[in-house]
């Protein structure tokens, strides 16, 4: 461990070293007069590519010591600053001020070969990404065979005769052999070949690996693919400056640079797995910008040869039209760009896309309600676990679509959880298969699609919980009431009345006590017990008003007692059953205030007061032969009937017309 | 006589205690809840037991349930039970079996016919609160036999629902035991009901049908 922390030690500060002094070397020789092409363009991009190297592979061997990777970054970046130290070196020692710097020669020879160590390093770490060991066994003699082909390539390279590249274009290799020139050239050729072929191998472990990996490796490899796959393509863009304006130039150093940033870049991400997941996006958007860019390209091109051939040559029209179309075909090109690359790279994402769009489209039209999202995300991105959970803000919790609570906490671990949101605030969370983790492009660009539908269904299911909970508080209140006036009657009775008995006994007592004594006192006392009695009926029928005792025995009887009591004659119909004690009560109360409304007001010579059971439901209905015209009027006695019943979740209907009589119908929901 | 007392406030059971007793009766227990009432009856072998219907713990029908079991287990203890209000729960049923009386607590304060109510049910008759007859005999429907009546006879079947012989109909509203005897000829027969010379067996019939009709 400590050798190691030590070797880490000595390695970053021989890189830091080494680029550092061929930096200052090569700003020394140019201040003195080196004379090639954009001296500094190499420098600018090399340095930042270096640093990016050091300190993602540095992290990488602090963090993981036994994994290989970093060490295979460090050996890139000290490739790097290795090539950068020789050939600050040389250009000082041979081509600035000859014979000033010892070995000057030496350092010539080495920087015709150093970069055979940049593909070295580069298919090292194709081979042993991400675990920092070989696919399997069996991969051994390749990876001995790159090692050979590099230390050929090296070898050959170094003793081939000829000049380098700018600015040693002028000078001869040191070291070689011009009698050697012939019989090396096949091998020089067969060696190239081979380093290439070793890229290709590094390739194939990747792609190896990539098939059997799941989860996150999958996911790693597939960042390092994405950077790896810009290798071709500059190798292609090589080509193509080669061909088009005669050498490889700024196309292939640009291009080498990028790689040089690109692949240590993703590997931080693939180890440090930070922003692991964006990774489809990334290949996603490229494609499409890469296409997008060249269509583009294509059509200004052709335009601008068109309406020059119709313009005239150099005409300024025939580039500000090209222009102008490429503009207005920017934004069209995108999404149908987009939705090629979809269809072609990303099926899923865009059958997913497809599904939730016409789903949408459904519920604008009424076709479908916004609470199926959850069957429309489980359908579009292939989770038949998935679920969709309501977030409700005023009681902070998840419910599912019909309303019931779910606790978002205690779900089972097999399943992820992702928040649904728009902008900041909270919508809901999706449970599914973490696998969709992986996708995470898909969920996303499916998710977004949907905000909407969530948000109305959201919306939906809070407006249909808090109405329940309303209905429920309601219902709550009234049996809250009803309990109330049985407390009442039961304190009227048991209390007061029972102590006005109590009262009258002992009067009565005192009374037969004074036997032959003052009859005007016997006299004044059965009066007070008169009184007495008088004052515990009324009692009596002040409890009956407030709730009549005779309901505990059933709404039968109290109804009975109501039609006995009644000035108009009642005609009575009963079903003889038992009801939920508030139903009964609900139903005493629609009967008792219904039946005062017409003796007060019907001028009516019969009522008929029926009870019945019509499936789950209890029909209280009282019929006179009144006058009629009863309404329902805010504040009037049938209002509070109607908001009694409404609170049971019944409902109330009057039909009052005028000389015919009036019908009072409850339908009460009594489900027992 | 000798009785048995259950009534949960003291007040009250003081009173009816003293009426009692001055009426020349023994009171033998004082309870104030059910269970004790039915330890008394079981210990001092009552003649009558008067219950209130509601008492501790609940304060529901736990006089109501021990008059049942009274009744049930020892035929020979008559039972009157008093209550705040009207309840025909059980009552019928049990008054119809003699022996059995339930008046609410008010009437305590006519004491002579409560005495003479007590005294009634001692001797196996019933004793029923004219409130509990009021509601019985409210007619249900147009079809119901009681509403063929006439009020005079509807105010006799009330008093023989109470649990009164003929001369005690007769005191009441001030008629001779005769023409008692004539309107209670004519209810039995509007209301299908044989006729019988023994008072009880009579209201035993009226009440059966009472109860026949009431449910």
């Amino acid at each position: 461990m400590r050798r190691r922390a030590a070797l880490a030690a000595v390695t970053l500060t021989a890189i830091v070293g080494l680029l550092g002094s061929g930096l200052v070397m090569h700003m020394i020789a140019v201040a003195d007069g080196l004379r090639m092409p954009a001296p500094f363009l190499v420098p600018a991009l090399l340095v930042p590519a270096t640093i990016i190297q050091t300190a993602v592979g540095g992290v990488a061997v602090w963090r993981q010591p036994r994994n290989v990777v970093g060490w295979c970054l460090l050996g890139l970046a000290g490739a790097n600053a290795f090539n950068a130290f020789v050939s600050g070196y040389a250009e000082l020692g041979v081509l600035v001020h000859p014979g000033s710097l010892p070995a000057a020669g030496a350092a010539l020879v080495l920087q015709t070969s150093g970069w055979v160590l940049v593909y070295a390093s580069l298919t090292a770490l194709a081979l042993v990404f991400p675990d920092g060991r070989l696919p399997s066994r069996r991969w051994r003699p390749a990876a001995v065979g790159v090692a050979l082909a590099t230390l050929a390539a090296g070898t050959t390279v170094t003793l081939f005769p000829g000049t380098g590249n700018p600015p040693f274009d002028h000078v001869q290799n040191p070291a070689g052999v011009h009698l050697l020139a012939g019989p090396l050239l096949p091998l020089l050729v067969l060696s190239l070949a081979a380093l290439l072929a070793g890229l290709a191998v590094g390739a194939a472990a990747i792609a190896v690996r990539f098939r059997r990996a799941t989860g996150v490796e999958r996911l790693q490899l597939k960042w390092l693919a994405y950077a790896g796959g810009f290798v071709p393509a500059v190798l292609v863009l090589c080509w193509l400056s080669e061909l088009i304006l005669g050498g490889p130039g700024v196309a292939f150093i640009l291009g080498f640079a990028f790689i040089n940033i690109a692949i240590p870049a993703a590997v931080g991400i693939a180890i440090f797995r930070h922003g692991l997941y964006d990774v489809d996006r990334l290949i996603n958007r490229t494609l499409v910008y890469a296409t997008l860019t060249v269509l583009l390209t294509a059509a200004f091109a052709a335009l601008t040869l068109m309406l020059g051939v119709l313009l005239g040559r150099g005409s300024v029209w025939a580039t500000a039209g090209a222009t102008l179309a490429v503009a207005l075909a920017f934004r069209p090109l995108r999404s149908r760009v987009q939705r090629a690359v979809d269809w072609r790279f990303d099926r899923n994402k865009y059958e997913g896309l497809r599904a939730v769009d016409g789903f949408i489209e459904k519920v604008r039209r009424g076709q479908a309600s916004p609470e199926q999202v959850g069957e429309v995300l489980r359908q579009a991105l292939r989770d038949p676990t998935l679920e969709v959970l309501f977030w409700l803000p005023e009681s902070a919790i998840y419910v599912n679509r019909s309303g019931k609570p779910v606790s978002a906490s205690s779900e089972e671990e097999s399943r992820a959880q992702t928040p649904l949101e728009r902008g900041q605030a909270r919508l809901g969370l999706l449970l599914h298969n973490p696998a969709l983790l992986e996708r995470r492009e898909l969920l996303r660009s499916v998710l977004s699609a949907s905000t909407l539908a969530v948000e109305i269904a959201r919306l939906r299911v809070e407006v249909r919980v808090q109405l329940a909970e309303v209905q429920a508080s309601r219902s709550r209140i009234l049996a809250a009431g009803y309990e109330e006036r049985r407390q009442i009657e039961r304190d009227l009775h048991d209390g007061a009345q029972q102590r006005l008995v109590s009262l009258g006994l002992s009067l009565r007592l005192r009374e037969r006590g004074v036997d032959g004594g003052s009859p005007s006192l016997r006299a004044a006392l059965d009066e007070a017990v008169d009184e007495v009695g008088r004052a515990i009926t009324d009692l009596r029928e002040l409890a009956r008003g407030v709730r009549p005792a005779r309901l505990d025995q059933g709404l039968d009887f109290a109804l009975r007692d109501l039609a006995r009591r009644s000035p108009i004659p009642v005609e009575l119909e009963l079903t003889g059953e038992r009801m939920p004690t508030d139903v009964e009560a609900a139903a005493y109360f629609v009967a008792c205030e219904a039946l005062t409304n017409t003796v007060k007001h019907a001028a009516a010579s019969h009522v008929a007061l029926r009870i019945a059971r019509e499936n789950d439901h209890l029909i209280v209905r009282i019929e006179d032969d009144g006058i009629g015209g009863a309404r329902l009027v805010p504040g009037s006695g049938l209002a509070g009937l109607a908001d009694r019943v409404d609170a049971h979740g019944g409902r109330l209907r009057i039909d009052s017309r005028s000389g015919i009589g009036t019908l009072v119908e409850a339908k009460l929901p009594c489900a027992s | 006589m000798r009785i048995v007392i259950a009534e949960d406030s003291v007040l009250l059971r003081e009173g009816l205690t003293r009426l009692l007793e001055d009426a020349g009766h023994q009171v033998v227990a004082r309870v104030n809840n059910a269970d004790g009432l039915l330890a008394a009856v079981d210990q001092h072998d009552p003649e009558l037991a008067v219950v209130d219907v509601r008492m501790p713990p609940t304060f529901d029908d736990e006089g109501m349930r021990a008059a049942v079991s009274i009744r049930e287990k020892n035929p020979k203890v008559a039972v009157l039970v008093l209550s705040q209000h009207v309840e025909t729960r059980h009552a019928v049923e049990l008054a119809s079996s003699g022996g059995f009386g339930y008046l609410l607590k008010d009437r305590v304060l006519d004491v002579d016919d409560f005495l003479d109510a007590a005294q009634r049910v001692a001797d196996g008759g019933s004793a029923l609160d004219p409130e509990v007859v009021a509601t019985l005999l409210s007619p249900a429907g147009r079809k119901d036999p009681l509403a063929e009546l006439t009020s005079r006879e509807r105010e006799v079947l009330g008093l023989m629902a109470e649990g009164r012989t003929n001369a005690g109909i007769a005191r009441r509203l001030f008629l001779t035991e005769k023409t008692v005897e004539t309107h209670v000829r004519s209810i039995l027969g509007k209301l299908g009901l044989l006729t019988s010379d023994d008072d009880h067996r009579r209201v035993l019939a009226v009440l059966a049908h009472l109860r026949a009709h009431a449910q």
